[in-house]
């Protein structure tokens, strides 16, 4: 009895050590710089008439952050921590999503809470194996675990505007950027990695038409290498978004 | 009666043409009543987007009025700053937005949505259309209020519950400096059936809104059939403008039970475009028109004077009525009584015989006819007379007296009648006669059937007349001339006649008795002159002479000729 207690000692400061950052580990913080003129939101289907500016104040220029993912690839595919699948919760409010693109690693779970009053039927375009097609109550929830790397886009066959896309990433770190387009990676392995942006924009499409094109913008992607210190990283976007696949 | 003919087949044919056109005419009526009925639910079709796309402006306007009040942006101002919307802020703009929708003249909003900076429901407000107990979810994402968030006004159709509802949606914007979107408001207005009829008011026509396969609306109780589903179908997938469905998709033929209807459909814009949203217009077709249903429709005053050619066509009809009746005078009637007087003048003795060049035709052929039979007649005369020559003497000519009765040579005759002509139906057969007796015989009484005539031969003619057809023999006179061919036809074959009347054979034995006496007186021998011989001659040529008319006796005279006693027989002509 007198050897358990420095034994239990032993253990967890062994575990606690093994558990702890790496001596290595930095952290990336940043900012998204959008272009002067991002343009007006996208023509959405209309009605009768044309979308007229209304006569008071200027209309809201375009805001492509909440549909932008930061994504931090390593040069070295090894140094990509492998940690244990996780569940990331993804709030439907009503028509629309909290945020329209979320990320998620590979093997890691998508939990759609529907926190709305309406019933959609949720599916993901091209991949029907990931969502059962049945309405989604309120107050329900539905998780899916995307099983490969890549967009998942997640429409409602009963809505043409209920749309949420979803970007998978493999041996990568991703941040989602705020509403000032900042975002942070903490506990990044040291190392050399590229700083990549996912653009999906609206997907107007129909349930069942190829959602609108999305893609990495087309950039010279920044390289930062991290240590110890923290990083500090202003990403400039070029006009008109463009991007690739 | 040529012209008749011509006459008549014109006629004919004018009467078959005028019957055509009858037929024919409904038919380009009822393809220009076809194409009219298309034009029209065009049209209709047309205008229920033009009425649609200014009702879309009102809206517009009602929404973009309902965004400036006072109150209403300062509500959403503080809402926008909540965490969460309790009831009491809800119900305090919910009953703002009651008073606001009262407050708005004409076409009332049927709902209003008061929606924050971040896309929740601060309150709703109505009679339909919308649930007033809920608040604080968030319908940001529908595109007509991220646009109004972003600072857009415009219109939208929404499909709640199988219902369409047009919508209109204005950014509420907080003026005083600093000047910023604090949300938005919704109107909307359900597309009922009172909206449905005023669209169609002016046009005479029905208009349907259907929604996810099933009708939602419609401006009157006809509901089409299954077909219309198909014809959306077919337009559903497009990729032309919304704008140009009225004139680009082909009318069709729909049902309503037993009811059948022209129809076109228009896909309808927005949202309710995504629940294949479409709306239709409908013409009850009319049923093809014919001759009958032309008639039917006729009325009253397009048979009036000023509509219709009374007095041309009365003048066309007496014309044609006259130009038939005076060919008919001309060609039959007048040469038909021409006939009949010939005939007359002739039964009268006035004649010899019918005036042949007097008559054309088919008429022209019965007098020749006639003629030839007196010619023929004529010819068994003298053929008589030959016979009484052999019988009073051995070819000395003392009976050649008879030629002294005049009876003139025939004139040259025309052509003989056509190979069919007959005088009677050949299968009429003389009656059988008794031949018994072979004493002077009178006459016989009786009618007889005239036998066939014999065939002449076939004369090259220009025109042949059709065969006559059995005529039906009248009952004959006392003395007729058909007796006379029979019996001549006959031969000796005469039928008995009755006993001598004691005055005519008083007479004939008296000049019997003369003329054996001036015999003898001459010198010639009577040997083989008996009295039963003389009687039998003098009867035939009696009966020969009494047939021609107008002879109501013969007498006969003994006188000597050349040396020799010689015999006369001079008809006696009624006075």
């Amino acid at each position: 009895m007198r050897l358990r207690l420095p034994l239990t000692a032993a253990a967890l400061v062994i575990v606690s050590a093994l558990a702890a950052p790496s001596a290595h580990a930095g952290s990336l913080a940043g900012k998204l710089e959008l272009p002067p003129d991002v343009g007006a939101p996208p023509v959405l289907p209309r009605g009768y008439l044309p979308r007229i500016d209304n006569p008071l104040a200027p209309v809201r220029p375009l805001d492509p952050l909440p549909a932008m993912v930061v994504v931090l690839v390593p040069a070295n595919p090894e140094l990509a921590p492998a940690g244990k699948p996780a569940t990331l919760s993804w709030e439907l409010r009503g028509d629309s999503f909290a945020r329209p693109v979320v990320a998620a690693r590979l093997g890691d779970a998508i939990e759609i809470k529907n926190a709305g009053r309406a019933a959609p039927v949720l599916v993901a375009h091209g991949q029907p194996q990931l969502l059962p097609k049945k309405p989604l109550n309120p107050t329900d929830r539905v998780a899916f675990t995307p099983t490969a790397a890549g967009l998942v886009d997640v429409v409602d066959e009963s809505t043409p505007h209920l749309r949420g896309r979803v970007l998978i990433v493999d041996r990568a770190l991703y941040a989602l950027p705020d509403a000032a387009g900042k975002f942070e990676f903490a506990d990044v392995p040291a190392g050399d990695w590229t700083v990549r942006v996912f653009y999906a924009p609206r997907n107007l499409a129909r349930a069942t038409a190829a959602p609108t094109a999305a893609g990495w913008i087309d950039r010279t992607d920044d390289k930062v290498t991290i240590g110890a210190k923290k990083s500090e990283l202003t990403i400039k976007l070029p006009p008109a978004l463009p991007v690739k696949p | 009666m040529f012209w008749s003919k011509i006459w008549l087949f014109l006629l004919a044919a004018a009467a078959a043409i005028a019957f055509t056109i009858a037929l024919l005419l409904p038919r380009p009526a009822q393809r220009a009543r076809t194409d009219d009925d298309r034009q029209r639910l065009v049209v209709a079709c047309d205008v229920v987007n033009i009425q649609l796309k200014s009702a879309a402006r009102v809206q517009i306007d009602v929404a973009s009025a309902f965004a400036r009040q006072a109150e209403l942006v300062a509500a959403l101002d503080r809402a926008g700053g909540l965490e969460t919307i309790d009831e009491a802020t809800s119900k305090a703009a919910r009953e703002l937005a009651a008073q606001t929708i009262a407050g708005v003249s004409g076409t009332r909003p049927d709902f209003a949505i008061l929606i924050d900076r971040k896309g929740r429901v601060l309150a709703r407000a109505g009679s339909a259309g919308v649930d007033e107990s809920l608040y604080g979810d968030t319908i940001a994402g529908r595109f007509l209020v991220d646009d109004a968030l972003a600072g857009y006004l415009r219109d939208d159709l929404w499909q709640v519950g199988k219902r369409l509802y047009r919508v209109a949606g204005s950014p509420v914007i907080k003026r005083d400096p600093p000047v910023t979107y604090v949300g938005a408001v919704v109107v909307g207005n359900a597309v009922s059936k009172q909206f449905a009829e005023e669209l169609m008011k002016p046009l005479g026509a029905t208009v349907g809104f259907y929604v996810k396969g099933d009708l939602a609306i419609s401006s009157s109780a006809t509901v089409l059939d299954r077909e219309v589903l198909t014809e959306y179908a077919k337009l559903a997938a497009s990729p032309a403008d919304l704008d140009t469905d009225c004139k680009s998709s082909q009318p069709f033929i729909a049902t309503s039970g037993k009811q059948r209807l022209s129809a076109v459909v228009a896909r309808l814009p927005g949202e309710a475009r995504y629940d294949d949203a479409f709306f239709a217009v409908y013409l009850e077709q009319q049923p093809p028109a014919g001759l009958g249903r032309t008639l039917d429709q006729v009325r009253k005053d397009d048979l009036s004077f000023a509509n219709f050619p009374w007095v041309l066509l009365g003048l066309g009809f007496v014309g044609a009525l006259a130009i038939g009746l005076g060919l008919m005078v001309f060609e039959h009637d007048r040469p038909v009584r021409r006939l009949a007087a010939d005939a007359v003048e002739l039964a009268k003795g006035k004649g010899e015989r019918l005036p042949e060049e007097r008559h054309g035709g088919r008429l022209g052929s019965v007098a020749r006819s006639v003629n030839i039979h007196i010619d023929k007649l004529a010819r068994e005369a003298r053929a008589a007379r030959r016979d009484l020559d052999q019988l009073l003497g051995p070819a000395d000519g003392s009976f050649g007296s008879l030629d002294a009765i005049d009876v003139p040579a025939p004139p040259p005759r025309p052509a003989p009648p056509p190979a069919e002509f007959r005088f009677s139906s050949p299968g009429v057969k003389p009656p059988e006669l008794d031949l018994a007796p072979a004493r002077p015989t009178p006459p016989p009484a009786r009618p007889a059937t005239p036998p066939p005539a014999p065939t002449p031969p076939p004369t090259p003619r220009t025109k042949t007349p059709p065969p006559f057809a059995a005529v039906p023999t009248p009952p004959p006179p006392a003395k007729n001339l058909d007796d006379d061919i029979l019996a001549s036809l006959a031969g000796a074959r005469v039928p008995a006649p009755p006993p001598p009347e004691p005055d005519e054979e008083a007479y004939f034995r008296s000049v019997f008795d003369e003329f054996v006496a001036l015999k003898a007186k001459c010198g010639e021998p009577t040997a083989g002159l008996t009295y039963a011989k003389f009687v039998d001659k003098l009867r035939k040529n009696q009966d020969e002479l009494m047939a021609k008319p107008g002879t109501v006796g013969v007498r006969f005279s003994v006188y000597v000729k050349d040396g020799k006693a010689a015999l006369k027989a001079t008809p006696v002509k009624d006075a």
